[in-house]
């Protein structure tokens, strides 16, 4: 977090306390669900911004538009099922992830492509003692990412580039927190394959 | 794998390991290329994902998602943005999916594209279709630009009303960004009244708009989730700003 977060969140609140989170959020969602017009766009101003680079990196610059439109809608229509159990952020990334793998699956359907799992282990399998490169830019990274499978993909997603702790990763994707581990970890591995020297051209 | 340490190193990253596990692995990793060489990597990898470039979504995502709740029948206003059409609204996901450009230009302190002074005429009319074109990308800008301003001035306006919600730090900080920014669009005007084909100034005078536009909108965010007391919401909002 920059400097000027630090001094803006040290000003104004001294403290944080993780129980107005969900307090705050069922507030919020109960207004939705009592048509309150104003508070879907207040939800969707406070979101928005972090699900569109989910879907950007999730289902690429061409269909995170209409990945981020189709999230929030279903949030809407869904806005019941939210009971307060986690934070209302945890429950979109899980309901967006969930919509962006789908909407992978369509797409590798339509390449005739499909797979029982996301995660197909010969895209970038690691290789060993293959270190980088040279300095790594975001420019590589961001293309590297845009390779992996999506499975470990997400879980990368969520955990190294959005900061979030294995245990939401878990809520989020609906699974261990030791499989959000060893994703994140399969992720670093296959992009430090990625970027790192290539011996041999893999068929 | 076959050095039997790289087990441990997922762990070793996380920082989940034991203080003696930990240290084992420390003394390891001392004497073994090839792990240190991994960690190091992993490590960069780590670094570098949290710094990746933020993009913003355009503002026509929201509008189209309030018109087809409204169209469900359980209306969402769309009151907040102006409906951008033809060239705003391309330039608008262009600009803001480079908006690190603008910033990066800012931070080198490259002038601005020249002085103003030899500012050059507005095409006149002509009959060569080139002329009509860049007529037409003039007014289209101008037009996309009062778009801006108009936005702008409701944001704002919203923000002056609440500001009361702020502290006055708070608010010193915020418009001290404010500030920076009302610069750098007088300069890109500037720029382009000097150069009126520059894309590089058309450029800047769109991601500086599209800063404030975000800044202002941020800003009322922040007036709204401390008026409701919530440290959380403050918090994200916060980050988002700075990222």
């Amino acid at each position: 977090m920059s400097p000027v977060a630090r001094q803006l969140l040290g000003r104004v609140f001294p403290s944080k306390r993780p129980g107005d989170v969900k307090s705050a959020d069922l507030e919020l969602v109960d207004r939705c669900r009592g048509g309150d017009t104003a508070a879907f766009e207040e939800l969707y101003r406070q979101h928005a911004g972090r699900l569109f680079n989910l879907a950007f990196r999730m289902g690429g610059p061409q269909a995170a538009e209409d990945l981020l439109q189709e999230i929030f809608l279903l949030a809407y229509r869904k806005l019941d099922g939210f009971r307060g159990e986690s934070t209302l952020a945890t429950w979109l990334y899980r309901l967006a992830m969930n919509h962006c793998l789908d909407h992978l699956r369509g797409r590798q359907a339509q390449m005739g492509r499909v797979t029982d799992s996301l995660d197909d282990e010969s895209a970038a399998e690691p290789v060993a003692g293959a270190p980088l490169a040279g300095p790594l830019t975001r420019m590589e990274l961001e293309r590297a990412i845009g390779r992996l499978p999506a499975g470990c993909r997400a879980a990368f997603l969520l955990h190294d580039v959005e900061g979030f702790e294995h245990k939401e990763i878990a809520r989020m994707l609906g699974v261990s927190e030791g499989t959000s581990k060893s994703q994140v970890h399969k992720a670093r591995l296959k992009l430090r394959a990625m970027l790192g020297r290539r011996p041999q051209t893999r068929s | 794998m076959s050095c039997p340490y790289e087990s441990q190193i997922a762990d070793y990253l996380e920082g989940t390991l034991g203080g003696p596990e930990a240290g084992r692995v420390d003394a390891h990793l001392a004497g073994c290329e090839s792990c240190s060489s991994l960690v190091a990597d992993l490590r960069a990898i780590r670094a570098t994902a949290r710094v990746l470039e933020r993009h913003a979504p355009p503002p026509e995502v929201w509008n189209r998602v309030a018109a087809q709740i409204a169209a469900d029948g359980r209306g969402v206003r769309s009151h907040a943005w102006p409906t951008f059409r033809g060239f705003a609204a391309a330039a608008m996901i262009v600009l803001m999916l480079g908006a690190g450009a603008w910033f990066a230009w800012e931070r080198q302190g490259e002038p601005a594209a020249a002085t103003a002074a030899n500012a050059a005429p507005p095409a006149s009319a002509s009959a060569e279709p080139s002329a009509r074109r860049t007529d037409s990308v003039d007014a289209q800008l101008q037009q996309a630009e009062q778009q801006y301003a108009d936005t702008i001035q409701g944001l704002d306006a919203i923000r002056q009303a609440g500001s009361t919600a702020l502290d006055p730090d708070t608010a010193a900080v915020l418009q001290a960004n404010l500030t920076v920014i009302d610069k750098a669009i007088g300069e890109s005007r500037a720029a382009l009244q000097s150069e009126p084909s520059s894309s590089l100034a058309q450029d800047s005078l769109f991601g500086a708009l599209q800063s404030k536009v975000s800044l202002l909108q941020d800003t009322v965010a922040l007036i709204n989730e401390m008026r409701k007391g919530n440290p959380e919401g403050t918090a994200r909002i916060v980050s988002g700003m700075n990222q």
